[in-house]
């Protein structure tokens, strides 16, 4: 009976320890100590959609040279200075870094950077550099290794920047899903750096490239592009997918624009029939080739293959196709495929030349056109 | 006496083993952290502030997680597996790392996917799990063994066919990509506020269960025994899966799925000690935890990157599966 009135006590006991340790490591967690960066989350912050946290970018600065901005997480960074110590966790925010100026400020980068023909090309010193992981897996050590003033990383990674803000290392959470909110990203990514001349030239070419692009459409906007998966051709992008807005903008119309959601969608050979687009877009990294759909028999009564409208985007430097800074290549691309009337398909490799010499300071070569 | 001797040998050497593990996992890491460095960051005379902040706040996390969760996942294996008097019976089994992935794919595929969400979901699940089961069992009107691993199985079945549903659902890139990565167990993302959160979870638990070892026993030798020497065989099951449940779903919301640690550190301490009491108790956890920090030493030293533990648990399991595959053909 002694024993069993023990063992009573005790469950209480260590239930009261239980909760008492839950609600501590629940205070703990929602106040990370950050040192050098101040981590005040906002209240709603949790409930903002990306479009709301635009005003992010035009924070006051506070005193001298300490720079305040709201991230596309809706996180408030605060640095002492313009960032010199720069961690990338993810290709899109390195890309950022190579077209505003800001490579020899990379101090560690996403691993297979080797796959990126453009590290390469613009800045080899960037291979060279340490690997801090992927999305899947990113590794908080080794970011903490080369003692950065800012680390910059998707959304996606948010998880591990509680782990870095604990550490006292600043994070500025991104995310480019769209082409305004890769705008946000270059500006904020400008004005952590000190670098926001290079951003507001890079969003000013954005600005007249897409005026300039329109005017080449002009009314005719009714081609059907299907934009095709990376894995297969058997997946499309529906119309919340960056890819959408590129059909778009380049003056054509997404064939699976009815459809509703933000990732590549399965559809079938019934629904690709359906559709029948006038054109078909293979992304530059796809796993398969024109051929292939050409080939197919399931397609060959689809407009798009019976005019021969099939076509893959460049391959050898970016993905045109996603949103990255180059990513206004990609509308200039298929523009020249669906208004080669209005913009040859010349003026577009030398608009393409020029963006690189400018922005990422060399003249490409070896684009498999 | 002499048995006593040997068993507490035996307890002695695993528990050295396990320090001499803890102290190689701590210096493992791509943040340059030598044992000398450690030894002047624990005494403090740490020459930068980083390292010292690396130690406290994820290399040493890291290691006590890995323990906390081996000797949780191990004491746990040892309880099923008397409890149920089922070799094969472990965490896996009666449903809860299944449930704990659905809730964990829940919250990435539906939520936002922040770790968090993820932690809650996949302890709800791996709750909601063991409650179904108990559900099942009580609606058909058995509260045998064997009702339990059925029920088990059933639940396991739900949980998988509703992380498939998910996985369908989620983008290759990203939520599909979480969803696999989580059901392979890690200790990557262990930092110092979700090991005390492991921790608070883990340890009332496990003493609990050490402190009702003799309940534990007497169940292994059947309700009716156990009713006869006065023990409410029932009630008591029930608060001992509870128990264990919350402890193994603590650490699954947080490392992922390990694999095979419950079924695996029972079955090594019974062929360590021949005798399952409570030193069997004491030697599953503390198998668990060996096998888990090792685990870890290895997933962060074989690659460039970071491997998955399951992968080297699972390794670890196939040729104890195929010695016990052996001896049962044999015996």
């Amino acid at each position: 009976m002694k024993k069993r009135g023990k063992q009573i006590i005790s469950l209480a006991l260590c239930l009261a320890l239980l909760f008492a340790a839950a609600v501590c490591g629940a205070d703990k967690g929602n106040t990370p100590e950050t040192g050098g960066a101040a981590y005040q989350p906002e209240a709603d912050a949790g409930n903002r959609q990306p479009e709301e946290v635009k005003a992010g970018a035009e924070n006051s600065e506070a005193s001298d040279n300490e720079i305040i901005l709201t991230d596309q997480d809706g996180n408030e960074v605060k640095l002492n200075a313009p960032a010199e110590r720069i961690v990338s966790c993810y290709y899109v925010t390195t890309y950022a870094c190579i077209a505003l100026g800001l490579e020899d400020r990379l101090a560690g980068i996403e691993s297979k950077a080797d796959k990126r023909p453009v590290y390469g090309l613009a800045a080899p010193e960037l291979l060279e550099l340490p690997d801090v992981g992927t999305l899947k897996e990113f590794n908080v050590e080794a970011a903490a290794a080369v003692e950065p003033d800012l680390v910059i990383m998707p959304k996606r990674l948010s998880d591990s920047a509680g782990a870095l803000k604990e550490l006292g290392i600043p994070v500025l959470i991104v995310y480019p899903e769209s082409q305004a909110l890769l705008e946000e990203m270059l500006t904020l990514i400008g004005r952590a750096c000190g670098a926001e001349e290079n951003a507001d030239r890079l969003l000013k070419y954005y600005e007249e490239a897409e005026s300039e692009l329109a005017g080449f459409a002009g009314e005719k906007t009714d081609t059907k592009v299907y934009m095709a998966g990376v894995s297969s051709y058997l997946k499309t992008a529906p119309k919340g997918m960056y890819q959408s807005e590129m059909i778009r903008k380049a003056g054509g119309r997404n064939a699976a624009g009815n459809m509703e959601g933000d990732a590549w969608a399965e559809v079938s050979y019934e629904d690709i029939l359906a559709m029948n687009p006038d054109v078909i877009i293979v992304p530059s990294s796809a796993e398969y080739g024109v051929e292939e759909i050409t080939n197919d028999i399931n397609l060959a009564e689809v407009n798009a293959v019976k005019s021969g409208a099939v076509y893959q985007m460049p391959k050898g430097l970016e993905e045109w196709d996603s949103p990255v800074p180059s990513g206004i290549l990609g509308v200039r691309w298929l523009c020249s495929i669906l208004h080669e009337d209005t913009y040859s398909r010349e003026e577009m490799e030398k608009d393409v030349r020029e963006f690189y010499q400018t922005f990422y300071g060399f003249a490409p070569e070896d684009i498999v056109w | 006496m002499q048995a006593k001797k040997t068993t507490g040998r035996m307890i002695g050497g695993g528990m050295l083993l396990l320090f001499a593990l803890c102290g190689l996992s701590a210096c493992i890491g791509s943040y340059p952290l030598s044992l000398p460095d450690i030894l002047r960051v624990v005494t403090g005379n740490a020459a930068g502030e980083m390292g010292e902040r690396v130690f406290f706040t994820l290399r040493l996390p890291r290691v006590l997680t890995g323990a906390a969760a081996g000797a949780s996942l191990g004491l746990c294996g040892g309880v099923f597996q008397l409890l149920f008097r089922n070799p094969l019976a472990s965490p896996d089994l009666v449903g809860v790392a299944s449930g704990a992935g659905a809730g964990a794919a829940c919250a990435i595929v539906l939520g936002t996917g922040s770790m968090e969400l993820v932690t809650g979901g996949a302890f709800l699940g791996g709750m909601a799990a063991l409650l179904g089961v108990f559900l099942l069992v009580w609606h058909s009107g058995g509260n045998r063994p064997g009702s339990f691993i059925l029920g088990g199985i059933l639940i396991s079945s739900l949980s998988d066919a509703a992380v498939m549903l998910l996985k369908h659902g989620a983008d290759s890139e990203g939520k599909l990509a979480a969803i696999e990565f989580w059901t392979m167990g890690s200790l990557s993302a262990v930092t110092a506020s979700k090991a005390a959160g492991v921790c608070a979870v883990c340890f009332p638990c496990l003493l609990l269960l050490i402190l009702f070892h003799r309940e534990i026993v007497l169940l292994s030798l059947g309700d009716e025994q156990a009713s006869m020497l006065g023990l409410s065989a029932g009630k008591m099951r029930l608060l001992l899966l509870t128990l264990a449940t919350l402890s193994v779903s603590g650490v699954i919301a947080v490392t992922g799925v390990i694999a095979f640690v419950g079924l695996l550190a029972p079955h090594g301490a019974y062929l360590l000690l021949r005798r399952k009491n409570r030193a069997y108790l004491w030697m599953s956890m503390l198998t668990g935890a060996i096998l888990t920090v090792a685990a870890d030493c290895f997933a962060r030293s074989v690659t460039d990157g970071e491997l998955p533990l399951s992968i080297f648990t699972t390794l670890c399991a196939a040729p104890f599966l195929f010695y016990f595959l052996r001896t049962a053909k044999t015996g």
